[in-house]
């Protein structure tokens, strides 16, 4: 084989794993609408279509001067016909600016925008390659279709960058990065909760999520998944995606994404659809920043068991008396409640798991002399190692029901993922949930959990089943 | 039966003073004993006019020990008078090698040599003022004089009362001392039977106890009652019984019950708890209680018992 067939080959090899990675999980492709010559990246969805950061040029806008495309705007493009797309636009020129603009959020009805942008853009003229220019977050409102009341982040510093804003769903925390001090060095993921009027202190993620590189360009799926970049987590090089999530009030470690997702080169800002199994991401394996549409396979659970109901209620007894039951004995129990339960065998509800202690004392019904004198028993409730549905067995058609996967008695299991499958055709994702059911009848809700992947990279399963009966 | 063996010798050999050296001991809360002559009726409460009791003094004592007896005559105004008091009780105290063998729990009766040992002392008692009671002493015995018992932890002496004639009741106590006018007990010293012939206190809120030992061997017992004249109940106690009745005798007749014995309650004390009828006074009740294991071997009523009186310990479960 020649050197010049060589090349073609290695060169076929590295375009068909790079460009159309595939697994067994991820089928990925670039979009249609990233160039090969511009920068295109952190697609979030709006309205249908896909708004982004792209430094291409766009002859609507003028009055700057950016010869080399280095300054990114907010850009939208809209779906035509079921596969293609139309030709990108900038979002609005209002909220566009001289200089760079960009990465965007949005809350879930779409009036209203979290967006970065340099700080200083008054002087057109300005050196774009001044680096005292800092990012900071921008928020504007739709009102008749203008974006309106642009307003600077409460905590944007003019010496520091706060920029890659992700709201979450229900708008009541934002995510961002800075390299604002307090960090662990680079640019740190941060979020704020929303106040009564304005956002609370920022918190920093810690240091299970945060390294001394950079952490940047988060998401928030609907379900609760954080995802986020890291080029200094472990990873395959460069700037790699993970996802993590709070499971019982902590952040869970954060997990790798798959090898189809993640490359040897930057990859980053993503976004899933509702179903969690589409979406977006952005990555640079092809030199330029390029947007990828991705789709995975659903992961199936089967064999699921059928949710068990914990039991603290339990009756007490002599073993031995069982077989004397001629014996005139008062039996008295104490539960560590205070009250006494009378009784040779009594039942008695604990609140929940824990560490108990029993006490009998046995009284001769002919002397009143004490035959036994708080006799202790030790008992130790443990709920099923199982997954646990927390939610009414009963509901109501059209109503609201909550769901909370409870993963707590799943003993040495670091659990990743929610999926939920409520047996009407809807399938969600997240620890917490609300669903509805449209019509009357019995339905097997089934939760299916992914844990953390093995040395060998792969990721337990389990799920359960609970019915649920709808009136 | 190396674990028997221990607790036993644990329990005199070791510091702790054992104090009721009389028989019946005062925990057990029966005022006397008794034996009637050789002529009265059975259905007064004794089946064969005899009893024997062994007492045990420990290997550590080694001064001379008395054997006291407390209103040995028979008659008087602590005896069980029929008609005129006619009877002769002849009490007899054996040591040697073979007043005690490991087969002597097997004859807890008259039938066979049940007089075997050397006889240190032997003395009949008809009605005698003097002794009405009265202490009566026999000894001293040197402690050596007994059956040295390893299992027992100590020397053993045979007692034995007999009704030779007359049909009256002799109602007495022991008492195993070391002085020979005054009861001063023998530090770790006990008394034992097979075959335990008692008196009942006639007031209605007693309750008595006595105190079988079941070895490692014993997985059921039976219990024999004779002429309880069915005066109340009869409970059985232990580590895992609290308070398993018994059937009860009537007049004159004897009946048997059998119990399982659990793992927890080998090598360890029972209780046989009498509680007389509240609601009809029966007066003068004797009665006659032997226990035996599954093999027909008596086991033996210790009038200071065995690691204590047995505490009832449930076995809680929940389900």
């Amino acid at each position: 084989m020649s050197k010049f067939h060589c090349i073609i080959l290695l060169l076929a090899i590295f375009f068909n794993s790079e460009l159309n990675a595939q697994s067994d999980i991820y089928t990925i492709k670039p979009t249609s609408f990233s160039s090969r010559i511009c920068d295109e990246f952190s697609p979030v969805f709006y309205k249908g279509g896909i708004v982004f950061c792209s430094n291409e040029r766009d002859n609507s806008l003028v009055g700057y001067k950016d010869e080399q495309n280095r300054l990114f705007k907010i850009f939208f493009v809209t779906k035509r016909g079921s596969n293609g797309w139309n030709h990108p636009k900038i979002l609005a020129k209002e909220i566009t600016s001289a200089f760079n603009d960009g990465p965007a959020t949005f809350n879930e009805i779409g009036n209203i925008i979290y967006y970065s942008r340099n700080n200083s853009i008054e002087n057109l003229m300005r050196n774009i390659n001044d680096t005292t220019n800092k990012l900071g977050i921008y928020s504007a409102e739709l009102i008749a279709g203008i974006w309106t009341n642009i307003k600077s982040f409460d905590y944007n510093n003019p010496l520091y960058s706060f920029c890659t804003p992700a709201l979450t769903p229900d708008g009541e925390r934002i995510y961002f990065s800075s390299d604002m001090p307090g960090g662990y060095g680079g640019m740190d993921l941060y979020y704020c909760d929303r106040g009564n009027n304005d956002w609370d202190q920022p918190v920093n993620l810690g240091p299970l999520i945060n390294t001394n590189k950079n952490e940047s360009f988060p998401s928030v799926c609907k379900y609760g998944k954080l995802y986020f970049a890291s080029d200094g987590l472990k990873g395959f090089g460069g700037k790699d995606l993970f996802y993590t999530q709070e499971i019982n009030g902590e952040w869970i470690n954060p997990v790798h994404l798959d090898s189809a997702i993640n490359s040897t080169a930057d990859d980053f800002g993503i976004v899933f659809d509702s179903t969690l199994e589409n979406g977006y991401f952005s990555t640079n394996r092809l030199k330029t920043d390029d947007i990828f549409s991705f789709k995975s396979a659903p992961i199936e659970f089967a064999a699921c068991d059928s949710m068990k109901e914990n039991n603290y209620c339990f009756t007490f007894y002599d073993e031995r008396q069982h077989l004397l039951d001629t014996v005139k004995a008062i039996y008295q129990w104490t539960f560590g409640d205070g009250i006494i339960h009378v009784g040779k065998e009594v039942r008695y509800c604990f609140a929940g798991p824990g560490k108990y202690s029993v006490s009998l004392t046995i009284i001769d019904e002919l002397t009143g002399d004490t035959i036994a004198k708080r006799v202790e028993y030790k008992a130790e409730l443990e709920n099923i190692n199982q997954a646990y549905i927390s939610s009414d067995k009963v509901g109501i058609a059209d109503k609201s029901m909550s769901f909370k996967g409870i993963t707590s008695d799943l003993k040495g299991i670091s659990i990743t993922d929610f999926f939920w499958d409520f047996g009407d055709g809807f399938k969600q994702g997240g620890q917490s949930i609300n669903h509805t059911f449209q019509k009357k009848g019995e339905y097997s809700v089934k939760l299916g959990l992914l844990s953390l992947k093995d040395s060998l990279g792969v990721s337990g399963k389990k799920c359960v089943i609970k019915k649920i009966k709808i009136n | 039966m190396k674990r028997y063996v221990l607790i036993i010798s644990f329990i005199l050999s070791s510091g702790t003073t054992l104090f009721s050296q009389s028989a019946p001991a005062v925990d057990e809360n029966i005022p006397y004993l008794i034996t009637f002559g050789g002529k009265a009726l059975t259905s007064w409460g004794d089946d064969d006019f005899c009893q024997i009791f062994y007492c045990i003094v420990p290997k550590s004592q080694t001064d001379p020990v008395y054997i006291r007896v407390y209103d040995p005559d028979t008659g008087g105004e602590l005896d069980e008078l029929k008609g005129e008091f006619n009877t002769i009780v002849n009490f007899s105290i054996y040591g040697g090698n073979d007043c005690w063998s490991d087969t002597t729990a097997q004859v807890p009766n008259k039938s066979g040599n049940f007089k075997s040992g050397y006889l240190l002392a032997s003395k009949s008692f008809g009605v005698d003022p003097k002794y009405d009671k009265k202490w009566y002493t026999f000894g001293p015995f040197n402690p050596s004089e007994g059956k040295y018992v390893e299992k027992l932890g100590g020397r053993v002496f045979k007692v034995i009362a007999q009704g030779i004639s007359g049909d009256d009741g002799n109602i007495y106590k022991y008492f195993l001392s070391t002085s020979q006018v005054d009861n001063v007990p023998v530090e770790g010293g006990n008394w034992f039977t097979y075959k335990y012939h008692f008196r009942f206190s006639d007031d209605q809120k007693h309750v008595s106890q006595i105190y079988p030992f079941a070895d490692e061997r014993t997985i059921s017992i039976q219990i024999s009652n004779f002429d309880w004249d069915n005066d109340g109940i009869i409970r059985i106690f232990s580590v895992a019984k609290n308070g398993v009745l018994c059937d009860v005798s009537g007049e004159d007749n004897w009946i048997i019950r059998d119990f399982p014995i659990v793992d927890e309650e080998k090598n360890s004390t029972l209780e046989i708890q009498f509680i007389k009828n509240q609601s009809v006074q029966v007066r003068n009740n004797n009665v006659v209680v032997i226990v035996k294991n599954q093999y027909g071997v008596s086991l033996p009523f210790y009038v200071v018992p065995i690691g204590g009186v047995p505490v009832y310990t449930p076995k809680i479960r929940m389900r």
